[in-house]
């Protein structure tokens, strides 16, 4: 039984060919798919090398199961929600964080001055502290369409919800958002 | 799109840095292949499913009775010819089923066990039929039903004892 599966999965057999289509698949999907997974992990984590470890766990625990994700939407998907929930153990296990990355907002504005890269600065720590007090649901719907441009129904796709839900969580994380930042200003 | 939007997609246009991909290919080479681990097991599965199926199927058949069959005797062969066609017959049926645990079991005298086997043997084979001529069957039916005489019982009077000597038994006495 060993010896015929062994012969199977052989580098010469048909399992052979089929591990190496599968690895060729499992390289594009990485290719295309993980600024995706690092960006969801940065919204939780605010730091690039936790986010990218986040992502990379994400990425070896879809390896394993890459034999059931090999259709596109279906990877990516799996691959969002994984990530989110990875990154959000994470954060919650390691709650006590005391800096985070902020230096990424002096991308708001092109050529700041010290002046304007202060405001940037204190726009973004009130954008991430109004972002943190939404709820989980609301959090990933807006992260989700800040993330490369997605529309409802790609945000839907990922979530697997129905687009109609994505759009009242979408309308609903903006107008916190709004009440929180008008708040925080 | 409104300021809020911008902010966001600006605070999370995070690019992974570019060791990142080789870090995740370097990842993956440790973990086995996932084709091979999932078809393997898919093989195996597919293995242990059916050796399950056959040994279910093993253990709910009942185990058949071995019973020997002789060789048609010459008697038999003979009897199986129809017969003639204006005496009416009565054909039974032979099932051939086995005995549950539930019924009894028919204890037949050794002497009657080969007799018996020969019998079931030809009933199976279809080559004897049983004839019941209906003159015996009316012969029968047509005999009158005798009462059944019953003489009747007498019965002693009990004598009573003159002395201190326990009064015996009637039938005794």
């Amino acid at each position: 039984m060993h010896e015929f599966v062994d012969r199977l999965a052989g580098r010469g057999g048909v399992l052979g060919a089929v591990d190496q289509a599968l690895q060729e698949e499992f390289e594009t999907r990485l290719v295309e798919s993980s600024t995706l997974a690092v960006r969801v992990a940065y919204s939780v984590l605010r730091q690039r090398e936790d986010a990218e470890d986040v992502a990379q766990e994400a990425f070896a625990r879809a390896y394993r199961s890459f034999a059931q994700l090999r259709d596109r939407e279906r990877f990516r998907a799996w691959l969002v929600r994984m990530t989110w929930r990875l990154a959000i153990n994470r954060w919650r296990a390691d709650r006590r964080r005391s800096s985070r990355e902020l230096a990424h907002a002096e991308g708001v504005a092109p050529g700041p001055t010290t002046e304007e890269m202060v405001d940037c600065r204190r726009r973004a720590e009130g954008l991430w502290r109004a972002i943190d007090a939404l709820p989980e649901k609301l959090r990933i719907v807006i992260v989700l369409s800040s993330i490369e441009g997605h529309d409802i129904s790609e945000v839907a796709a990922l979530l697997r919800l129905p687009p109609g839900t994505v759009k009242s969580r979408l309308f609903l994380a903006r107008q916190r958002l709004k009440e929180k930042l008008q708040w925080i200003r | 799109m409104d300021q809020i939007d911008r902010d966001l997609a600006s605070l999370l246009s995070v690019e992974p840095s570019p060791e990142f991909r080789a870090r995740v290919r370097a990842r993956i080479a440790t973990e086995p292949v996932p084709g091979s681990w999932y078809l393997q097991w898919r093989v195996v599965g597919a293995g242990v499913a059916t050796v399950a199926v056959v040994i279910a199927m093993a253990m709910g058949r009942p185990s058949p009775i071995a019973i020997d069959r002789p060789a048609l005797p010459a008697a038999a062969v003979v009897n199986s010819e129809p017969a003639p066609a204006p005496v009416p017959r009565i054909a039974t049926t032979a099932h051939s089923r086995t005995p549950r645990a539930h019924e009894p079991e028919v204890l037949v005298a050794p002497g009657d066990l080969r007799g018996l086997r020969q019998l079931e043997a030809i009933v199976r084979e279809g080559g004897a039929q049983f004839v019941f001529p209906d003159e015996h069957v009316s012969e029968i039916a047509q005999e009158p039903v005798k009462d059944i005489a019953i003489a009747p019982i007498a019965i002693a009077p009990i004598d009573v004892a003159t002395n201190s000597e326990p009064v015996g038994n009637a039938e005794g006495e």
